[in-house]
């Protein structure tokens, strides 16, 4: 009854290419009838007789024989394709409709459309990829920037996988000794585990987690993008310096204060990194109303989530008590950046107190009528966002190196680093180090697939979009 | 089934460590059960070391009790040497062993059969297995007598098609004068089981009167000694020291030169034996730098005039034997009364049985004990107790009892033996469970005695006594959780013990969870409030120490449950899964594994083949709905 079901994997399709007008577009099928459906719809060669891997010109033909689309056909033998299966992939034009109609001409012909991520997951299963790789190649699909893309390519060669096997092998080797001294040692003439010699490999282990960590926030940054909340009090000159950063009007500035009530948002590219820039309500406390005081409660919300805060201060009129101590560069906030506008009014006096002090201490001034100042303002998000040095690398070099990107693989990094911490504090008692040890072995192991669970695949893969 | 000698609910073949619980635990129930075994002086016989428990063995027995069974109070009755192992490591990795009275344990255990009415202990060799439509139906004798049961239970030991060696001589039988089962081996075959060899061995025994005993290191027992049941008020017997000797230069000599004489060496035993246990031949061959190899001189019981040399398992020929036992301090004038010997024999590779311990291919057939690969008294008894239950249950029509992994060790014993077939004979160890901090020795009666009273096997005293335990250690908790530390002396205290200042407002939890804090040293920093015994004490002190590495199983066991207890059906059509591994098509339709968290763990199948299998489920079940 089921037997025709199972007995050979179905034949799906999809664009693999992102919806929208492109000059090109990709329809891939992949599974057992792949190569028999193209010889149906394409003229120009016979696919099922093509050699391995080779590109054929030809037409996409209706039902009726009428031409669908000039294109270019590629074909893929089991199991040298990316699915491991037998594969086509159809260059056409990037018009949707034209990929529209291709695709439907496929499913007349018996293939079935994919569903989220259903490639990778063929992949996956074909053992194509591992786990860490086809997270990866959801980065790809999910890139929205040039570095983005890089660091996604670096990680589906199976870089990372290869550092968190050889990481893995070290904790192995130290929950071996630790375990035998458990199990053995009252019974045989088992020597006790070397205490130092735990905590030295512990070490080693943590300086690379915490390497991976730490280049994987800015890979992180580089592929979600970096998060600017622009904060300040009414009529600080939020808005306009918004609109100065984006190059277009996009907020309405006046001279009221309270004008910006809901967030803005808008996308801005430095050194090949995507920042978000969202305008907020101005803070104050005499909000003329619930539309207002709900501006200022989402502006805070925002505020948390923000990867950079930049705190805009009018320097002509008095400055807060926070506004002084950001200045001053007295705060233990992360990532936070005040910037003096309005660098065309005389200074007020708490801002001209900084007239005289070394660039490094004084808060930026910017003056969005004559430009000053919003050069600076953009290398010192790109600084706050990527580091100095990754900065100063220039557009090829933010971020090449980072190996983990994902927000889970980042998640499971730090459960390794916690759980390697907790150990090097307990070693001197076994069963909890051991405890320790495994779940860091269990965090690896999340991030190479090798404990992966339902729950955790079904994250991932509906984490694709249709066609990679 | 034309004539019949007698008609059980329960047939149990073989009556060892395993066979007494299988017999027991049904009869214990209110079934008939019929004990056959070779030799009735045999039952419950400690054929290698005279005792019980031990690291991760211990915790066995403890649950073994806490379910109801026999082992624990068995050995508390005739132990003559209780020590709790790895006292200086933390307490989930503490177990506790006894060296036993090697006759009044097979005594005391055949009292116990003896005088359990609903067990019938019959002597005979069972030849003939019946079955009709892949159901058993009862068992034949080797002299004829017919006995129908509804289910039987195998727990024939190392006694299939056994082969005992000793230097070049070979002897059929499973232990020393004891002969092997044939029949019952081939009669498995022609139902379709397979079996394969594994190996294990035993030590010579000296005579007690012989040994020098001040030429060798005295280890006295705990005092006092902690039962293992925890129906136990008190151990009675007399307690004797254990003797530590040492294998030196001379000993290595002889075996070396006599290595080629050895059947292990020859290559004569094709069978895997235990690496956790080597004979002493394989330890010298191995660890050719060790110049020296500890001894521990085991006396057999308090009238007994044997001792058991344990770390000196053998299958030299008896004059080598003798010949290095002589070498070693202490026993420069021993006499060898009995010799070591290695023992070759069949078990049915355990991708056979389900975590009932039902086979797959008979229905109403049980596999216990050492037949499934494993080891040890222990490991034995508690897949015995298990396949009594299960074949008590399916007696009743009820759903067979599985214990998780996060429940028991034998939870994990028997979710071991469905995932992989043993390589060498299986034993427990405390690594083997992943739980091992849920999984006290002393937690075993809070854990299983629920369980065991649920099913009318342990009593409703035990479970009630075990929620109190489990209350009143809560209740403790919860008072230090919410009681504020007095500043002044909390500071004076963590000052003296070195474990870092305390904030105003702290609790006394808090204080009790470092390292070096013990319950006692938090008494000052209690008020009024009663004060708990001293063993609680010891159980509040471990769990406020564990209880954040505890929250963490805990929250994991939780999280897998979903994928865990999703069942995978009998009939399920692996070969129809485009994109298995053939190792893991070919591994999964041999284990038939049950849920989709047995299957996970079945070696060679891989976290893509799981995925796989996800997406077959869903699709199977989907399809199922329809048709």
């Amino acid at each position: 009854m089921s037997t025709i079901l199972y007995r050979e994997g179905d034949t799906v399709v999809a664009p693999a290419t992102a919806p929208g007008v492109g000059a090109l577009a990709v329809v891939r099928i992949s599974g057992p009838d792949a190569i028999s459906i193209a010889d149906r719809i394409f003229s120009g060669a016979t696919p099922s007789r093509a050699p391995l891997r080779t590109m054929h010109h030809g037409t996409i033909l209706s039902v009726d024989g009428e031409p669908i689309d000039e294109v270019l056909l590629t074909v893929f033998r089991t199991p040298h394709s990316y699915t491991g299966e037998d594969s086509v992939e159809i260059s056409c034009h990037g018009a949707p409709y034209l990929v529209r109609r291709i695709v439907d001409r496929v499913v007349a012909e018996g293939a079935r459309l994919a569903g989220p991520g259903e490639f990778t997951r063929r992949a996956f299963r074909n053992g194509r990829i591992d786990l860490a790789q086809a997270e990866a190649v959801a980065d790809v699909i999910q890139a929205r920037s040039a570095g983005a893309a890089r660091s996604a390519l670096r990680q589906l060669h199976g870089g990372l996988s290869k550092r968190l096997q050889s990481m893995r092998h070290q904790l192995i080797d130290v929950l071996a000794d630790v375990e035998a001294d458990l199990d053995f040692a009252a019974e045989e003439e088992v020597p006790s585990y070397d205490r130092e010699a735990v905590k030295a490999t512990l070490g080693e282990v943590l300086t690379i987690i915490r390497d991976l960590i730490e280049k994987g926030e800015r890979g992180r940054i580089v592929r979600d993008g970096v998060r600017v909340v622009i904060a300040g009090r009414p009529n600080a000159g939020k808005s306009t310096l918004f609109n100065a950063l984006l190059e277009e009007d996009r907020a309405i500035v006046s001279e009221e204060p309270g004008t910006t009530r809901d967030v803005l948002e808008g996308e801005i590219e430095l050194g090949g990194i995507l920042f978000t820039l969202h305008d907020t309500a101005g803070e104050r406390e005499e909000a003329t109303g619930a539309i207002e005081t709900e501006g200022i409660q989402r502006a805070k919300a925002k505020q948390k989530e923000a990867d950079i805060v930049l705190r805009v201060a009018d320097r002509s009129v008095a400055l807060t008590g926070d506004e002084k101590r950001l200045a001053r560069g007295e705060h233990d906030l992360p990532r936070h950046l005040l910037v003096f506008t309005k660098g065309d009014l005389p200074a007020g006096p708490d801002a001209a107190a900084f007239d005289d002090a070394p660039r490094a201490s004084r808060p930026l001034t910017v003056c969005v009528p004559s430009g000053e100042g919003l050069d600076e303002l953009r290398a010192d998000l790109l600084r706050l966002a990527v580091g100095e040095k990754e900065a100063g690398a220039g557009k090829q070099g933010v971020a090449g190196d980072a190996d983990v990107t994902s927000r889970r693989h980042l998640q499971a990094l730090r459960t390794v680093e916690r759980a390697v911490v907790s150990g090097a504090a307990t070693v001197r008692e076994g069963e909890l180090l051991a405890e320790d040890l495994r779940a860091a072995l269990n965090g690896l192991d999340e991030i190479t697939g090798e404990g992966a669970r339902e729950e955790l695949l079904d994250e991932i893969f509906s984490r694709f979009c249709i066609g990679k | 089934m034309s004539r019949t000698d007698g008609k059980y609910d329960v047939a149990v073949i073989g009556a060892g460590h395993a066979g007494v619980e299988a017999a027991l635990a049904p009869a214990r129930l209110g079934f008939r059960v019929l004990l056959l075994t070779l030799d009735r002086l045999a039952v419950g016989r400690m054929s290698c070391n005279p005792a019980i428990g031990g690291l991760a063995k211990g915790h066995l027995v403890r649950e073994i009790d806490a379910l109801g069974g026999e082992m624990a109070r068995a050995i508390d009755a005739v132990g003559i040497h209780f020590k709790l192992l790895n006292r200086s490591r933390g307490p989930a990795v503490q177990g506790p062993r006894a060296q036993a009275d090697r006759d009044g344990y097979s005594a005391y255990m055949l009292g116990v059969v003896e005088n359990e009415p609903n067990i019938d202990l019959k002597d005979g060799e069972a030849a003939d297995l019946i079955v009709t439509g892949g159901e058993i139906r009862g068992l034949v004798t080797a002299t004829g007598e017919k006995y129908s049961a509804d289910s039987v239970i195998l727990t024939a030991g190392t006694f299939l098609s056994a082969v005992m060696f000793t230097g070049d001589r070979k002897v059929a039988g499973g232990r020393r004068n004891e002969p092997a089962a044939e029949r019952l081996g081939e009669r498995m075959r022609t139902l379709g089981f397979r079996t394969a060899r594994l190996k294990t061995g035993t030590p010579p025994r000296v005579r007690r009167s012989t040994v020098d005993w001040s030429r060798a290191w005295e280890q006295k027992p705990d005092r006092p000694p902690l039962p293992f049941s925890f129906g136990t008020e008190s151990i009675d017997r007399p307690q004797v020291s254990c003797w530590i000797t040492r294998t030196n230069d001379k000993t290595h000599d002889i075996i070396r030169r006599n290595l080629d004489r050895s059947p292990l060496f020859r290559g004569e035993i094709g069978g895997a034996g235990p690496r956790y246990c080597p004979s002493i031949e394989d330890k010298i061959h191995r660890f050719a730098h060790q110049p020296s190899h500890h001894v521990f001189l085991e006396i057999e019981g308090g009238d007994s005039d044997l001792v058991y040399p344990n770390g000196l398992s053998t299958s030299l020929p008896e004059d080598v034997q003798e010949e290095f036992l002589r070498s070693i301090p202490g026993l420069e004038e021993c006499e060898m009364v009995i010799p070591g010997y290695a023992v070759e024999y069949d078990f049915f590779p355990s991708d056979q049985i389900r975590r009932s311990l039902e086979t797959t291919l008979v229905e109403g057939l049980y596999l216990a004990g050492q037949m499934n690969g494993t080891s040890g008294y222990e490991e034995a008894a508690a897949q015995g107790i298990m396949a009594g239950i299960n074949a008590a249950n399916r007696c009743r029509g009820d759903r067979p009892l599985v214990l998780s992994r996060a429940e028991a060790y034998i939870g994990v014993l028997v979710d071991d033996l469905v995932t992989r077939v043993p390589r060498e004979p299986y034993r427990m160890f405390t690594s083997r469970a992943e739980h091992r901090l849920i999984l006290r020795h002393d937690t075993a009666d809070v854990r299983l005695a629920p369980v065991g009273a649920a099913l009318g096997l342990a009593s409703e005293a035990a479970a009630r006594r075990a929620a109190e335990k489990d209350r009143d250690a809560r209740r403790e908790i919860a008072y230090l959780s919410s009681r504020t530390a007095p500043f002044h002396e909390a500071n004076e205290l963590t000052e003296r013990l070195e474990a870092g200042p305390v904030r105003p407002g702290t609790k006394v939890v808090e204080i009790l969870r470092r390292p070096a804090v013990s319950y006692d040293d938090i008494l000052p920093l209690r008020d009024g409030e009663p004060l708990p015994a001293p063993p609680l004490r010891r159980e509040v002190e471990v769990r406020v120490k564990y209880a954040g590495y505890v929250e963490r199983q805990i929250r994991l066991v939780e999280k897998l449950k979903k994928m865990e207890n999703r069942s995978i059906p009998t009939h399920f059509a692996y070969e129809e899964v485009g994109g298995l591994s053939n190792e893991a098509e070919e591994k999964l339709t041999a284990f038939r594994p049950e849920t989709l968290g047995v299957a996970s763990r079945i070696e060679g199948v891989t976290p893509a083949d799981v995925s796989l299998l996800v997406v077959y489920l869903d699709r199977w079940e989907r399809t199922e709905e329809l048709s």
